[in-house]
This record gives structure tokens, C-alpha cells and sequence, in this order.
């Protein structure tokens, strides 16, 4: 396994919900979850998924995982196709993906010790030997920061920080290659976001993780990831080195929503202008350009037809029919 | 804030102290007049979750003229109705006449909190309280809630007590901020001076663990105490770093800095005697 090679590889995947017929009346209209979306995820790196909610982020992650399935695309995990099985056969050919929920509180049974519940998770993945299940149990908690004692803890005694190591340390009892990370700090405050984040970094440094991060905060992303992918509405309208975005943000939904992210420096709102409305339904069929309706910078054309993701730099990817234009057109 | 709005929880109630409401002190006042003068009155309320502030089975109409109709002095069915149309105007809310038969499931997390801003202006209050109001929303949502709160407050002349974890939001928003570690405060002052040069050294650890500030994610080290055995003194003393033996003894006085920023902390008490 090199740097260079792409851990995972998803092409032009397509997931949509509803569709089925109801025994009398109308179908259920179809939602388009995930609309065609292409990335790739070296192994080592850290990618952040950005969006705004119901974007299709949560759904993007769990399609990867397995847990969904995709209506089209391929999915490739370390070379391997992994895509078009059902959710069962998936999930067994993508052992070396896990998920980390959004609320690991409510993931713990309440009535099972920390050591119960992670003692389970290897028990399922087939470690037979007791003796060998726990010292990974205790090697586990002592890498996410708590000591053994924690073993015969209740999650009702932890804090939200620590349930959020427990929630880690059972994903990563498994050894994983793939971590998806669904909104790991929502929900925290600040000091205890900036511990959570500290562990997940130093983990992945130490254990030489792949992190798919799904977020809506912007300011965790730019200090957590190498890549960002920008979502809006199921599609890629962005991705690239964080630091080439954050600075050159190409797409005008990227340049809205940098621009949204309350900064520390004080500042007046009237001077940032707000992006109006709100993100259309996911059942409406689009023509052209997702964001037409809400871009600043729509022309005639973005109606026409669906812009691709197009290279701005080397590795830097937008799409926008206006590409070459907005940089200008924003100045005026 | 409950302790203001006076809707403490049965077991819990202000046991000393004063709170102000222009030169009536709100905690000696009756039951009967909080509730048809100060809440929803020269008071109003914002709510943290907008999805959870309604009744889903009543129409948005009848859920904000709720407050008016309830309240001495209201301006009749169509007075009030017509006032709210107005606000949901000002607010900004698509279809404001339409608005009112509408239920809550069809509207946004955005469109609600205007709704609910709405609700909370619907008695020309004096002051606002706003808890945490953008939490549950998008940045891009956010930001469009807090330009609104922006503008109804400089157009109205109107106080806004808004409660939050977001420095950033502090940042844009506000012009005086007060910073607090479990139930005390430790230091307020003006916006830009706090953010530029925090005193306490809560403020300065707060700070360190924004993302965008601190140079290593280290967070805090300990836990907040339990509210049942807090600690004496100044009850940050466990996990602050220059903490001193009289740290635990007392909680030191408030002294004044560069002006108009309040600290309470023994590193400063001294220059300030001095």
C-alpha cells in the first residue's frame, strides 16, 4: 500500500430513496440522496464532506459504509469493486470501513459497561480468545485517552466527551482502514470539541487512518482535513486541497458559505450578504445547475445543462459554468 | 434567563438579588403580573429549537395570536391579526398572509425561527431574550437570522440578550458579552476588547480551543463540576492554571480593566488596588 494509492474510489454514484409504488394512489416521489458523486480518498488523508443539512452528506457516508444502497456507480475499496451487492453482502466486503455516529451517547445500550459494549464489537468481528479481546479493549481506551477503570463504567457516568472516545475506541477495536466520522464535535462545546479533535488527529497520525469527515463546520474542517469536498443538494459543486479552498473558493456556493462562517474578528453583518431562501426539495427534478436558485451569479445557460466538476488547478475541482468569470464578476 | 422570565424550574428559585426591569425588580413581582405584563409582554423570548417550539397539530396562526389574545389591552381578532402579518413581513417570511393557515411541518428550521422571532416581537417588548436561536440551524440559515436580529434591533431600538457558545456569533452580533463558568460570571466587557485581549484565564483557554485560534487542539483540562458540589471560591480554581491557595477560598471582587472590562480574578485584583 503507497501514499499515492487511492484507498477508495467511488465513480459516479447515484443513491435515491423512495420511488416505490404504495398499493393504491400515487408512487412516492423519489428523493435524490446522493446525484452523482465521484471522489476518491488516499489512504492516510483526511477529507472533509461539507454541506449544509440534508445535503445528502449522512447519506453519501452511508452508502460508502454500505449500509445503503447505491442505485448506480461503483464503489472501490483499495482496488477492489465493492459496489452493486445488497446492503448484507456490502457491508461484508467493506469490513475495513466503519462508521463513527453522530451521537455515540445514544449509540451505547445503557445497560451495558463501556468494556461489555467493546468487548462486543470484537466478539461479532470473530476474536474468540477472551484474553486477547481484552487486552485490545484496554490497549483501545488507553490510545483514545481513558484508563481502564472506564472498562466497568456506565455510558450514563461519562461526559459527552469521553462517551465520544468511547464511541471511537469501539470503531477502532476493530482496526479499521476507513473511518466515516458523521459530525464527530456537533453537540459539544468548545473546550471539549478541541480535546475530541485532538484525539481523532492523533490517531490518525498514530494509526495512520483514512478519515472521511462529515461536517457542516467549516472551522473544524480547514484545522482537521487535507481535502474538502463541497455538497450541495446530492452533487460535488467542489473539492480540493483545504488550503486552496479556503483561499480561492471557485464556486459561488462555496464562496457563500465561507463567507456565512461567523469569524472571531468582529465585524458588521450588514457588510456580509446572506445567501436568500433555502435549499429546494430534494424531489424536484433539476435541469441544469443545482444552485441556480439561489446563486448570485446565475446566467441563461446554468438551466441548460448540468455543469461537471472542472480542474481550476491541479487538483482543485469546480462546477460552474461560469468558472473563469466569477472571480471578476464578484469584484465589480 | 429562567430566573429573569421567572419560570424557574418548581425545585429552584433566585434566593438573593435583584433583577431589574427598568425600576421594577422583577423577582418581588406577583405570579399574576409576570404573566400578563413581563413575559410575552415588555419581555420576549426566543427559543432555542425552532422545530420544537410548536404544536404541530395547530396552524401557526393560532399558535401566535395565542400570546396577544391572552394579554390585557389586545387590539381585537383583526387588530392583532393584522400586527403579526406586518411582523412576519418585517421578518421577512415568504407569504405572510398565508402564513398564519399554515401548519408548522411547512415551514423551514429558517422560516420558524422567523416565525418564532415574530412570535417574540408581537408585544413591542423592550427587551429580547434569545436562547441560543441559530444552534439548530445551517450557517448559511444562520447567517440570515442574524442579520435579521441585527436590523429589528437597531430599527427598533431594542435589547437583546443573546445567549450562546459561539464565540464567532458573539463576534458579528454583539457589542458587550459576559462570560460565564458554572453560574458565575468571570468577566464582560466589550466585544472587540474581550476577543482582542481576554483576561481570565477561562476566557483565555475558551478562546485557545476555537479552531480557528488555538495553535494545538488541546481543550480544557478536567470537567465542568457537578452543580451539586461546586467548588468553593472561584469555582473554575480545579483546572485553571494559575490558580492560587486563596483561589479556593473566595471568590475575589470585580475590578474594572481598560475601561469598561469586568474580570474576577485574584491576578488582576491587585493592579487594580494598586
Amino acid at each position: 500500500m503507497t501514499g499515492a494509492r487511492a484507498l477508495l474510489e467511488i465513480e459516479d454514484v447515484v443513491t435515491l430513496y423512495g420511488g416505490g409504488k404504495r398499493l393504491l394512489g400515487k408512487p412516492r416521489p423519489v428523493v435524490r440522496g446522493v446525484d452523482g458523486v465521484s471522489l476518491s480518498l488516499k489512504a492516510g488523508q483526511a477529507l472533509g464532506l461539507v454541506g449544509e443539512s440534508g445535503c445528502g452528506k449522512t447519506t453519501l457516508a452511508k452508502t460508502i459504509l454500505g449500509l445503503v444502497r447505491e442505485t448506480s456507480g461503483t464503489v472501490r475499496l483499495d482496488g477492489q469493486v465493492v459496489s452493486g451487492l445488497s446492503v448484507r453482502e456490502a457491508r461484508a466486503a467493506r469490513p475495513t470501513i466503519q462508521y463513527v455516529h453522530q451521537d455515540p451517547g445514544a449509540a451505547l445500550d445503557p445497560w451495558w459497561s463501556i468494556g461489555h459494549a467493546l468487548d462486543e464489537a470484537l466478539r461479532i468481528h470473530g476474536v474468540t480468545d477472551r484474553s486477547e479481546r481484552r487486552r485490545r479493549v484496554d490497549e483501545m481506551l488507553d490510545a483514545v485517552g481513558l484508563n481502564p477503570t472506564f472498562r466497568s463504567r456506565y455510558p450514563h457516568e461519562l461526559s459527552g466527551g469521553q462517551q465520544r472516545r468511547v464511541g471511537l475506541a469501539r470503531i477502532l477495536v476493530l482496526s479499521p482502514r476507513l473511518v466515516i466520522l458523521d459530525e464527530p464535535t456537533s453537540g459539544l462545546d468548545l473546550s471539549v470539541q478541541a480535546t475530541v479533535l485532538g484525539v481523532l488527529d492523533g490517531l490518525r497520525k498514530r494509526l495512520g487512518l483514512t478519515y472521511l469527515f462529515v461536517s457542516h463546520d467549516l472551522s473544524v474542517v480547514k484545522r482537521m482535513c487535507e481535502q474538502v469536498a463541497i455538497m450541495y443538494l446530492g452533487r460535488i459543486v467542489e473539492m480540493g486541497p483545504t488550503e486552496e479552498i479556503f483561499a480561492r473558493p471557485q464556486h459561488p456556493y462555496t464562496r457563500a458559505l465561507l463567507a456565512a462562517v461567523p469569524k472571531l474578528e468582529p465585524g458588521s453583518l450588514h457588510d456580509t450578504p446572506a445567501l436568500p431562501g433555502d435549499p429546494p426539495s430534494g424531489t424536484t427534478e433539476r435541469a441544469g445547475c443545482v444552485f441556480q436558485t439561489r446563486c448570485a451569479f446565475a446566467v441563461s445557460k446554468c438551466a441548460e445543462a448540468r455543469p461537471p466538476l472542472a480542474f481550476v488547478s491541479d487538483e482543485h475541482l469546480a462546477a460552474c459554468v461560469r468558472l473563469n468569470e466569477i472571480e471578476t464578476v464578484a469584484q465589480i | 434567563m429562567r430566573a429573569i422570565l421567572g419560570i424557574l424550574p418548581k425545585r429552584g428559585r433566585a434566593t438573593a438579588g435583584n433583577i431589574l426591569l427598568g425600576e421594577r425588580d422583577l423577582l418581588s413581582l406577583p405570579a399574576v403580573i409576570l404573566q400578563s405584563e413581563v413575559r410575552g409582554g415588555q419581555i420576549g423570548f426566543i427559543p432555542q429549537d425552532p422545530y420544537q417550539a410548536f404544536n404541530p397539530v395547530f396552524r401557526v396562526g393560532t399558535q401566535l395570536l395565542e400570546t396577544s389574545r391572552t394579554k390585557p389591552g389586545a387590539a381585537g381578532r383583526d387588530g392583532d391579526k393584522a400586527n403579526i402579518i406586518s411582523l412576519l413581513k418585517s421578518v421577512q417570511l415568504p407569504d405572510p398572509e398565508r402564513a398564519l393557515d399554515r401548519y408548522p411541518h411547512q415551514f423551514s428550521g429558517g422560516q420558524r425561527q422567523r416565525l418564532l422571532i415574530a412570535a417574540a416581537l408581537a408585544s413591542s417588548p423592550a427587551i429580547v431574550l434569545a436562547d441560543e436561536p441559530t444552534t439548530a440551524l445551517d450557517v448559511t440559515t444562520q447567517l440570515q437570522i442574524l442579520k435579521l436580529l441585527r436590523r429589528l434591533t437597531e430599527e427598533r431600538g431594542l435589547s437583546m440578550l443573546f445567549v450562546t457558545h459561539d464565540f464567532g456569533v458573539v463576534a458579528q452580533l454583539c457589542d458587550t458579552v459576559t462570560v460565564m463558568y458554572a453560574g458565575q460570571t468571570v468577566e464582560s466587557g466589550p466585544v472587540s476588547q474581550i476577543l482582542a485581549a481576554p483576561l481570565h484565564p477561562y476566557t483565555r483557554m475558551l478562546l485557545a480551543c476555537h479552531p480557528d485560534r488555538g495553535a494545538a487542539l488541546a481543550g480544557i483540562p478536567g470537567a465542568v463540576s457537578s452543580p451539586l458540589r461546586s467548588p468553593s471560591g472561584c469555582r473554575f480554581h480545579p483546572r485553571c492554571p494559575s490558580a492560587r491557595a486563596e483561589c479556593s477560598v473566595a471568590l475575589p471582587p470585580r475590578t474594572e480593566h481598560a475601561g469598561k472590562q469586568d474580570v474576577q480574578c485574584v491576578l488582576y485584583g491587585a493592579e487594580a488596588a494598586a
